[in-house]
């Protein structure tokens, strides 16, 4: 059975390990909810276009750029079907003293800071999912996103520091 | 930020999508099919768009599919390009998708969408131009399957409230030894200037099919031939290009002339990559 | 402790890598209104809207067009109406501006508004804007107001201003001059690109208080222009500005902040805020000027400079801003870091249908560089000489005197030949080697310099205050876009206070109406301007901690000292009173205290400099100059046409690094913005001045993989004696001289000289191939 959504109300929507309660139309971007709902403004507009990354968020573990989705995707019924998953939208806000923030730190891979949530979440997902990923893949990750203030190669080497950790950290017990 | 405002419907079956499609359509809701949404929400954007309702049609199991049946590859149209890339059923489409967009566009961006939207590019059409691929189609009539061609000369034929369901190639059609080429005006991630996918079928014709070159994804029986006669490469690329039409876009990615260039160039490297000279 | 000279992370790091760094669209208070423009889809054309029934769509409070509005602005000459008038100028100028509840209101409203167009002549070209009979962009021009000479306006012509060098006799260089060389180049608009964009947000409170916030570069200009333009007492309109998400000078120039502040008054003075998507960011909001330059330099059979002509059209758009003061830059520096005795130089600022122009990351010196050095290179050639060599010949050096005659010290210019050599050294190696059947390696490089070119009276200010447990307070006007700036000005006053820079607490945003003055944060300058401010705290903060401390230590404030929190006895540090126990009077066990709260003031104000002569161009742009030479070494594929930049270096004379990894990715950053600007960016027009790259998708910026492989940062310290610590300006440089340093390497690949922008593959194949069939 189709689900459908008309006009502005209420819906449910897991960001951040959290439920959210939010009102909002089916013609609202996800990274508008976000941020103008949410207060959640760590991911930023730069484009709404899709060309810049700067509003890169995980959904379910996989970077996204939130202001490509509609929010009203993300939306779960009050009582979800048994065994249904909810979507989990993780935003910058989510980050807590990882090692990516660490190496960003470290590098200077940031000047304005304006890319910066962007490009971590890009990097988070990029060492969830591909902890193995060759120079070559890190980059065609990191083509995704713009940032204006850096050379690039400090961001690169941060992603890359980020992994190499990754790959040398002992597997969990 | 999208102004306008629509209602969002996600059916769980292609049935149910075009019942969705008519009724909404009857109501003058002016409703769009949605599968990746990039296009949809940019261009609503911008104003350039303003659906009445918009339908999702990710929920549709049989569109997010990919899986080889009774010889034949299928490629569900609302697969993001990211997974065609990643689990590489059929390499030459993996090589040409990813060159679509960026890395994180493609985990968005569907096949079916590519093919359907109206950036005119579609550069993930050109591999099933070449691969004897099937097209199923489903709306209001039912179910149709044709040959791919059929439906695709550059964009898609399909009438209101058709949408597509998926695309299929005998499986022995992955294993055509391919090659895919992509020139920008120079940046790794745009628009191509040209992009180019060839095959070589089991007897050693060459087939291509092109984006960018003019307004629409075009490929040319007669180029073909040209390309595939006897010469050296040099000369069939020659005769080849004298096959093209006659006027190429010109635009903020080059010039025709310069746009013929780049062909050339694609073309000796692709019959030097295909027949090992 | 010894802050100055360390790479100290930026004070707000840690809110940038947390997503709790605020920018301006990031603090919307609950109730603002939105604001959404109309802009223009014609180059130039005669206007007539219709805004009745925009009016009366749902949620829309007003609607404002140019007829509501009766105000010209502009930074230096009064040429632009906020909302266009009568007639638009170019294709995405504003004419009406929808306030609503919502933004979805406002923007379907603004959709609603229809614009009836008479299409004009466009002016498309600086050639067109010069050509005998142009098209007038402006009718008026000769009575517009000069808010900020000089500038030179020639009535009824597309020329908004004319500036001049006029040194020595040019006849007297032409007929020294063994060898002469000339070029032409037309190199196009650029965008900003920063990946905020612009935003504004203004209320007028019943008080009469004026509340504005935006993403501006020059919160003190804004304060100014808003007074000056709405007849309000500067103090009554109180700016604030948070982190700004990258400007490069696109923010200085004061735009949406008018708007605002002009909704906020059509809605009973309601906040209202109003943010440039990226289309409007890009061909809404001013670009950087484009130029189109006619230059001709002679020289001895030795090699040595004799005569310069140059001859600048600077395509400012629609609207002046700060184009003629960036033309005076230009002339400034017209020679390069170069002796040359006789020179002839004008530069003009020409009206088109296009975006206005403002200031651009070293204002006017990244095409100026490139022009010179592309002409230095066909002399070098010309003369058969090595270009390093040529340069090296010709180099300015103290004692030497600059076009607008200023006398060069060792301290204003620094050691642009220490720059020189190392690069060369850095970048030894043929010009051109063939590395490959296919591939060949060239090198090319390049010199720049630079001074400030503000205003004569441009000032800064600090204020330092205490806190209980002697950690201090450090207010100053530096608005923090990815510089680094307020920590710099932290280093320096833990430098000069002796505490560890984690006990300097700095105000991140800026407040006009509690924080001192700083002219605006551009032309690099704040290191300086609010470094000297900061200098003059600490030590006005220092003196009195002293007094005070002397009457507890019994001595006298001579004998003191001044480290970790301390004030000691510098003949026995053991004897001591902290800070914490005098910054707020000093209390006797007995209650009773003397002193009172210590509050460190500083201010600096530019010396010596002084506007430029309106027919000789003779004065004093600056306090010094930034030098440094930069080179790339590329790999060309000879058979594609295509090429990468594989390794760039840089070798600058930072004076003093206060910051070497602050500056060192600062530079870096810098260059990979040259790269981007040499190889692909330029803003596009179609035949009737339509935009047609307003996007990221469109306008392409470099992306991560583009960068080179390898970037060598140097840098030579030769202090600025007159600067904190020695420290030279740095935050434009590293970009300056990268597209002239690609051309040169393009050109040594290709065998035949490069003088255009940007360098695409296909504009190689085509420099080639034209040069094929002329053979
Ligand atoms: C950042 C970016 C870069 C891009 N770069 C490229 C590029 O390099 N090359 C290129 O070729 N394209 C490029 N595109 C364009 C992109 O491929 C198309 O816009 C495509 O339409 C997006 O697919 P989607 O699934 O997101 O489409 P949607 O927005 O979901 O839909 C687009 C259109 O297709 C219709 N549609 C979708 N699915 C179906 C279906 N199954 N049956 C019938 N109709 C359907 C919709 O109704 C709509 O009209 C780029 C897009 C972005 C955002
Ligand atoms: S804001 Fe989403 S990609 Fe730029
Ligand atoms: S740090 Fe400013 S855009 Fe990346």
């Amino acid at each position: 059975m189709a689900t459908s959504h008309t006009g502005r109300a209420e819906h449910l929507i897991t960001v951040n390990g959290e439920q959210r309660r939010v009102t909002l139309r089916p013609a609202d971007t996800l990274l508008y909810i976000l941020r103008d709902e949410l207060g959640l403004t760590g991911a930023k507009p730069g484009c709404e276009n899709g060309d810049c990354g700067a509003c890169t968020v995980l959904v379910d573990g996989v970077p996204m750029k939130s202001c490509l989705l509609l929010a009203i995707e993300f939306a779960t019924p009050e009582e979800p079907a048994a065994g249904a998953v909810p979507r989990h939208i993780e935003t910058v806000e989510s980050l807590d003293e990882t090692e990516v923030q660490r190496q960003f730190l470290d590098h200077w891979a940031f000047q304005c800071g304006y890319c910066t949530s962007g490009f971590l979440m890009l990097a988070e997902g990029l060492r969830r999912q591909r902890p193995g990923a060759s120079p070559g893949e890190v980059v065609d990750w990191l083509r995704s996103n713009i940032c204006r203030c850096t050379s690039y190669a400090e961001i690169i080497q941060a992603v890359r520091g980020t992994l190499e950790r990754e790959r040398s950290a002992p597997p969990p017990v | 930020m999208i102004p306008i405002d629509f209602s969002y419907w996600r059916p769980t079956s292609a049935e149910e999508a075009v019942a969705l499609y008519q009724r909404l359509a009857a109501d003058r809701q002016e409703p769009a099919y949605c599968a990746g949404g990039t296009e949809i929400v940019t261009r609503a954007r911008l104003g350039q768009l303003a659906p009445g309702a918009v339908i999702d049609l990710k929920a549709i199991p049989e569109m997010c599919r990919v899986a080889c049946e009774g010889g034949r590859w299928h490629f569900g149209a609302a697969v993001p390009l990211a997974q065609l890339v990643d689990d590489e059923p059929w390499p030459l489409l993996a090589r040409i998708a990813e060159r679509v967009a960026d890395h994180t566009s493609r985990a968005h961006i569907t096949l079916g969408g590519n093919l359907a939207g109206a950036i005119q590019y579609r550069e993930a059409a050109l591999p099933f131009w070449l691969a004897d691929a099937e097209i199923t189609v489903a709306g209001p009539h039912g179910r149709h399957t044709a040959p791919f061609a059929q439906r695709f000369g550059g964009a898609l034929s399909l009438d209101p409230g058709e949408l597509v369901l998926d695309l299929s190639i005998p499986e022995s059609a992955t294993r055509f030894p391919s090659y895919a080429q992509k020139a920008t005006r120079l940046d790794y991630v745009d628009y191509p200037l040209v992009t180019v996918a060839a095959v070589q079928s089991p007897g050693g014709h060459l087939r291509v099919a092109w984006s960018g070159l003019l307004p629409e994804p075009f490929r040319s029986d007669a180029l073909d031939a040209a390309l595939s006669a006897a010469g050296t490469p040099a000369a069939r690329v020659a005769r080849a290009l004298g096959e093209l039409p006659s006027t190429l876009v010109e635009d903020l990615h080059g010039t025709a002339d310069y746009r013929r260039f780049v062909c050339e160039q694609i073309l000796s490297d692709a019959i030097a990559d295909l027949e090992g000279t | 402790m010894n802050a100055v000279g360390h790479s100290v992370a930026r004070k707000e790091a840690p809110n940038k890598v947390t997503g709790r760094a605020r920018y301006c669209a990031d603090i919307t208070p609950a109730g603002t209104l939105t604001a959404a423009l109309v802009v223009s889809r014609h180059a130039h054309a005669r206007i007539r809207l219709e805004v009745d029934h925009a009016r009366h769509m749902p949620g829309v409070v007003a609607v404002l067009t140019g007829q509501d509005v009766s105000l010209l602005c502009g930074e230096v000459l009064e040429d632009r109406p906020p909302l266009a008038v009568g007639k638009v100028r170019y294709w995405g100028e504003p004419v009406a501006l929808v306030i609503a509840h919502g933004e979805a209101e406002a923007k379907r409203a603004a959709r609603a508004v229809r614009v009836d167009y008479q299409p004009l002549p466009v002016v498309n070209t600086v050639e067109d804007a010069i050509a005998a009979g142009a098209a007038l962009v402006h009718e008026r021009l000769g009575q517009y107001k000069r808010a900020q000479p000089p500038v030179v306006p020639q009535a009824q012509s597309n020329i908004a201003d004319h500036a001049k060098i006029r040194c020595g006799d040019a006849a007297e260089g032409w007929r020294n001059s063994a060898a002469t060389v000339s070029g032409h180049f037309a190199l196009p608009q650029v965008e900003h690109a920063a990946v905020e964009t612009r935003c504004a947000r203004a209320e007028i409170l019943h008080d009469g208080r004026v509340l504005v916030q935006s993403t501006t570069q020059a919160p003190f200009e804004v304060q100014k222009l808003l007074a000056r333009y709405f007849h309000l007492q500067q103090g009554q309109v109180i700016v604030t500005v948070p982190l700004v998400g990258g400007a490069f000078g696109g923010k200085a120039a004061v735009q949406l902040e008018i708007l605002a502040y002009l909704a906020s008054r059509a809605v009973n003075g309601r906040p209202v805020q109003l943010v440039n998507s990226r289309e409007e960011d890009m061909a809404t909001s001013p670009v950087g000027v484009g130029l189109v330059a006619d230059v001709k330099l002679g020289a001895s059979a030795e090699g040595l400079l004799q005569a310069a002509e140059l001859t600048f059209w600077l395509d400012t758009g629609a609207y002046t801003d700060s184009t003629p003061r960036v033309a005076r830059a230009m002339c400034s520096e017209c020679t390069g870091p170069y002796r040359v005795p006789h020179i002839r130089c004008d530069a003009y600022t020409v009206y088109t249908n296009h975006t206005y122009a403002t200031a651009f990351r070293g204002f006017g010196h990244f095409p100026l560089t490139f022009v010179i050095e592309r002409t230095m290179d066909r002399l070098a050639e010309q003369l058969d000489m090595d270009p390093v060599e040529l340069r090296r010949k010709n180099l300015i050096g103290p004692g030497d005197r600059t076009p607008t005659r200023m006398a060069l010290t060792r301290s204003t210019l620094g050691d642009p030949r220490a720059c020189l050599d190392r690069a060369a050294e850095l970048l030894a190696g043929p010009a051109r080697e063939q590395t490959g059947p296919h591939t060949v390696r060239a090198r090319g490089l390049a010199l720049f310099w630079k001074t400030s070119s503000s205003p004569p009276n441009a000032i800064s200010g600090a204020i330092v205050t205490f806190n209980q447990d002697g950690s201090v307070n450090l207010s100053t006007g530096t608005v923090e876009m990815g510089a680094g700036t307020k920590t710099t000005s932290a280093q320096i006053l833990a430098e000069r206070l002796g505490l560890d820079i984690g006990q300097v607490h700095i105000h991140t945003h800026v407040n006009t109406k509690v924080d001192p003055e700083h002219w605006k944060t551009v032309a690099s300058l704040s290191t300086f301007m609010a470094g000297r401010a900061v200098l003059e705290a600490a030590e006005d903060a220092k003196a009195q901690l002293k007094s005070v401390a002397a009457i507890v230590l019994k001595c006298a404030p001579g004998d003191l000292s001044v480290a970790r929190g301390r004030i000691f006895l510098t003949a026995d540090p053991n004897i001591y009173v902290a800070f914490r126990d005098v910054a707020h009077g000093y209390t006797y066990p007995g209650g009773d205290a003397i002193g009172g709260q210590i509050v460190g003031r500083g201010s600096y104000i530019m010396r010596h400099l002084t506007l430029l002569d309106e027919e000789t161009g003779e004065g004093h742009p600056g306090p010094s100059f930034t030098v440094g030479a930069q080179g790339v070494e590329i790999d060309w594929d000879t058979r594609s046409g295509r090429y990468r930049v594989v390794r760039a270096v840089s070798v600058v004379d930072a004076g003093r690094a206060m910051n070497p990894a602050g500056a060192r990715t600062m530079l870096q950053g810098g260059m990979c913005m040259g790269i981007g600007l040499a190889t692909r960016e330029g803003v596009l027009y179609g035949r009737g001045g339509q935009r047609l790259n307003d996007q990221f998708r469109t306008y392409r910026t470099m992306r991560a993989g583009e960068q080179p492989d390898e970037y060598v940062v140097e840098l030579v310290e030769t202090p600025q004696i007159d600067a904190p610590f020695g420290a030279r300006p740095l935050g434009e440089h590293g970009l300056l001289a990268m597209p002239a340093a690609v051309a040169a390497a393009v050109s040594h690949a290709i065998g035949r000289p490069v003088s255009h922008l940007p360098i695409t593959p296909e504009s190689l194949w085509r420099l080639t191939r034209t040069a094929e069939a002329a053979r």
